[in-house]
């Protein structure tokens, strides 16, 4: 008995280890793991029984058919807020086990009963003790891809859609593949897993991948530890082995354990959401050595400002006649702005002229009804905003948008674009050449920290940074984009006078590297302090542009600014 | 055979009227927790279920007679569901955040499992004998209704209405209204977020319990009666939208019930229900390619406050 208990705690640890790449890494809600399994416990039923495939065959036929559904589940949440995405998977459980049920080939109600007589590679599974190596051997695989993946640079950027997929999406990552490939990836594991349960249970029925094996799996996963794959482990052995001592120990019927086993999944399972959210073992932050030797010190003294002449630097990004209309609000009419080569121009004028949109129109997270924007010539319009910061042109925002759970060092990590591991085939090419790479990740990402004074925070998570703070930790995550173009939204507002003067010394060393910075800034000081070129937005039109010494001495901006005076 | 078909169609058409009522009570109280609360209330199962098991008990052990028992399932079902927004989801958002909604889900779907495996351990896995009033069978031409049913549509389309009209009328009603619109303007207001949290999980209560009641007089009451129910519940809420007023829920309620029996006769009765997962998938299709709902469901937390520098 307790070689059969085994076995299905191996079992289920598989899906639990999916279901936490999924879930606990990249953050996609979904309660659809069961029904994946289902699908590969059916695949197993039908094709063994009445089409006498080997069992081997039926288990690679069951991943792939499950990793086909899970694209396009994948492809649907796309575009989906977090609560359409859990209907969908919920209606997807209910409907796939339905359509199972229908099908007179497929058993109908009672499901396929009969599944017997397998053997892998000529060993034949007949009794507990023959599963075990299979069960094993998947525990095995599955725990190495899921670390491979999830401990990975491809994992990070995977934790980074999970805390705020556009702000990952504008450090150049093409968050839709990732998501696509994740659902595809832990949707056939989950079809392995299911099929292998089938052929160990011998059945596959509607009731045996129901929402029971989804809760038990979510279970396993939140009394283990979110993102954390030894605990997914430990507590799969330690919840399935509930039921054999319940029946052992307490002499319960076996139905009845059954129950008990499941009222304590509930009641372990809020028990642990109140008392201790992360599981029993938290996520693991990259370790961080303090840095060594002396601090660098990039910055030197800010020189008093001077006023560039613009004709002597190149245009590198022109945007023209850009328009967008939300219903009938016009939040941009007929822009156009040019940034030059290694200045600093600023965007100005009152609450919602558009300043913010601007950006947005620029970067691609709004795409422009009309206009073009051309960086270095190249067509920006169009196209999506990971590839236009790849092409080199960046963002921050407003509100920060720190990756909250991540380390500041990974946050600024995950910037670095062209990395060597966020590609799913080379992350399984035997050999060191993925962690080599990402040291140097490491040590380009501590330089950009180091560059604007953060090095000593690099295993802080970004969460515990003070405002300021977080504001030069953003700065930097855009500069290891490496994007020559950088667009800062407000960077020195809501800090203190202090950080003021730091951001300024920050920004114009930003310019003293070669790179083109546009900001948009309240602060007319810092205005009047960095820009070599001011232009004045209303109602989503520039109107006006100069130098900032120029515009505020218009007594028609002054007014459309501050109001009347 | 003409007639026989068009026969079928209005049989058809008047059971789908009555699910669809039902659906629609449903997907209205749903609708109500999840616009007010963000709470992905999976566990609206476990009322459901709850109520019809508490009023047998009551009958079978207790030997109450049927009405009483039933209002004893009812309230059971309400402070059920109070019981489980104070108990549960409250301190569980409370501890997640940000990530509220995925922690309330995940305990949600263990609340509801674990609560109907207690039920299976008290009353049995089996199905109850339910039994109340005498179901009388009343003949329009070619259509059959029973008493019961058409009960069970006045008691859900009621529901609806009562509730829309809470939400108008009442000051109470008028305090979740603010709450679904802005919970934090509301509080800052002086409006009682809790009691209104309470006051709309109550309402979840009431309306799964009062459905389920008619449910299992009219067909069985068994464990897993309330998996498809919840899930369907969701669909109507979520067609409906859970940020407008119930009385949509009927016109998506009536749809969604009409579809499925409708759709009965081209498919084989089996394939009903993957009808109405057709359409919902298809509106998710659409809603993911126009991908801008986002901010009108959920909105962003607000962006800390800024201390500008006078």
């Amino acid at each position: 008995m307790w070689i059969n208990y085994l076995v299905q705690a191996l079992l289920l640890a598989s899906l639990a280890l999916s279901v936490n790449l999924l879930v606990g890494y990249a953050g996609q809600v979904s309660v659809a793991h069961a029904a994946f399994a289902g699908i590969g416990g059916y695949t197993v039923g039908y094709l063994t029984t009445a089409r006498d495939w080997p069992f081997v065959a039926t288990l690679v036929a069951a991943a792939v058919i499950a990793a086909l559904v899970g694209v396009v589940i994948g492809l649907i949440a796309l575009g989906l807020a977090e609560e359409f995405l859990i209907l969908m998977t919920l209606a997807f459980s209910l409907a796939v086990i339905g359509i199972f049920a229908t099908f007179d080939a497929l058993g109908g109600v009672m499901g396929i009963t009969n599944i017997s007589g397998l053997s892998i590679l000529g060993l034949s599974l007949e009794t507990p003790r023959d599963w075990l190596a299979p069960a094993a051997v998947t525990l095995v695989l599955v725990f190495a891809v899921c670390w491979r993946i999830g401990e990975s640079p491809y994992g990070r950027v995977l934790k980074g859609i999970r805390e705020d997929t556009e702000a990952t999406r504008s450090l150049g990552k093409n968050t839709f593949a990732y998501k696509i490939a994740i659902f595809a990836i832990t949707a056939g594991m989950a079809g392995w897993v299911g099929a292998l349960y089938s052929g160990w249970l011998g059945l596959a029925t509607p009731t045996a991948f129901g929402f029971q094996l989804a809760m038990a799996v979510f279970a396993m996963v939140i009394v283990g530890g979110s993102a954390n794959l030894v605990g997914s482990v430990v507590a799969a052995i330690a919840l399935t082995m509930i039921e054999p001592v319940l029946r052992q120990v307490v002499g319960l019927q076996s139905s009845e354990a059954a129950l008990w086993q499941l009222v304590i999944y509930g009641g372990l399972l809020v028990l642990m959401m109140i008392v201790r959210p992360q599981g029993l073992f938290a996520e693991r932050f990259r370790h961080v050595a303090p840095p060594t030797g002396e601090r660098v010190q990039v910055l030197g003294e800010r020189t008093a400002p001077v006023v560039r002449d613009l004709d002597a630097h190149p245009v590198v990004l022109k945007a023209e006649g850009l328009g967008k209309r939300f219903g009938g609000i016009v939040a941009a009419k007929d822009l156009g702005l040019e940034l030059r080569r290694g200045t600093i121009t600023a965007l100005v004028g009152p609450n919602g002229a558009g300043k913010t949109t601007a950006f947005n129109l620029l970067t691609g997270a709004v795409v422009p009804d009309s206009g073009s924007v051309l960086l270095d010539g190249e067509e920006l319009v169009g196209r999506r905003p990971d590839e236009i910061v790849r092409a080199g042109l960046v963002r921050t925002y407003q509100d920060v948008r720190l990756l909250s759970r991540l380390s500041c060092l990974e946050n600024v990590m995950l910037a670095v674009p062209d990395q060597h591991g966020e590609h799913l085939g080379r992350l399984f090419v035997p050999g060191r050449a993925v962690s080599r790479a990402d040291h140097a990740v490491a040590e380009q990402a501590m330089e950009w920290l180091g560059f604007v004074g953060m090095a000593d925070h690099a295993g802080v998570p970004a969460d515990a940074l003070s405002y300021g703070q977080s504001k030069l930790v953003s700065l930097s995550r855009a500069l290891a984009t490496r994007a020559p173009v950088l667009l800062l939204d407000e960077p020195a507002s809501g800090v203190d006078s202090t950080w003021v003067e730091t951001m300024l010394t920050m920004v114009d060393a930003v310019r003293a590297e070669g790179r083109t910075v546009c900001l948009v800034e309240h602060n007319l000081d810092v205005v009047r302090e960095l820009a070599d070129h001011t232009y004045f937005m209303e109602l989503g039109e520039i109107t006006a542009s100069g130098t900032i010494a120029e515009l505020t001495s218009s007594a028609r901006l002054t007014e459309a600014y501050f109001g009347a005076q | 055979m003409d007639s026989l078909i068009s026969a079928d169609f209005w049989q058809l058409t008047v059971n789908g009227l009555v699910r669809g009522s039902f659906y629609a009570a449903l997907g209205a109280g749903l609708a109500l927790v999840l616009g007010v609360t963000h709470r992905f209330h999976f566990a609206y199962a476990l009322t459901y279920t709850f109520a019809p098991y508490a009023a047998f008990l009551a009958m079978d052990r207790q030997g109450i007679p049927f009405w009483p028992a039933a209002l004893v399932g009812l309230a059971g079902a309400v402070v059920l569901s109070v019981l489980i927004e104070l108990l549960v989801y409250r301190p569980v958002a409370a501890r997640a955040g940000d990530r509220a909604m995925l922690a309330v889900l995940v305990t949600s779907i263990g609340v509801s499992t674990a609560g109907i495996a207690a039920l299976q351990l008290i009353a049995g896995s089996t199905g109850l004998p339910f039994y109340g009033p005498t179901m009388t069978i009343h003949e329009w031409g070619p259509v059959q209704l029973s008493n019961f049913e058409l009960y069970e549509v006045l008691t859900c389309v009621g529901l609806v209405v009562a509730i829309a009209a809470f939400l108008a009328f009442t000051p109470l009603g008028r305090q979740v209204k603010a709450v679904r619109s802005n919970p934090g303007l509301a509080g800052l207001l002086g409006i009682g977020v809790t009691r209104v949290s309470v006051t709309v999980f109550a309402i979840a209560g009431l309306v799964s319990g009062a459905c389920a009641l008619w449910y299992g007089l009219l067909y069985t009451v068994e464990p897993v009666m309330g998996d498809k129910v919840v899930i369907y519940g969701f669909v109507v809420a979520f067609l409906a939208g859970t940020r407008t007023s119930p009385l949509r829920a009927l016109p998506v309620g009536l749809g969604v019930g009409l579809l499925e029996q409708w759709s009965s006769m081209w498919v084989s009765v089996q394939w009903t229900q993957t009808a109405v997962f057709t359409v919902l998938v298809v509106y998710l299709v659409v809603l993911s390619g126009r991908g801008r709902w986002r901010r009108s469901v959920v909105p962003r937390p607000a962006p800390r406050a800024r201390l500008k520098k006078a």
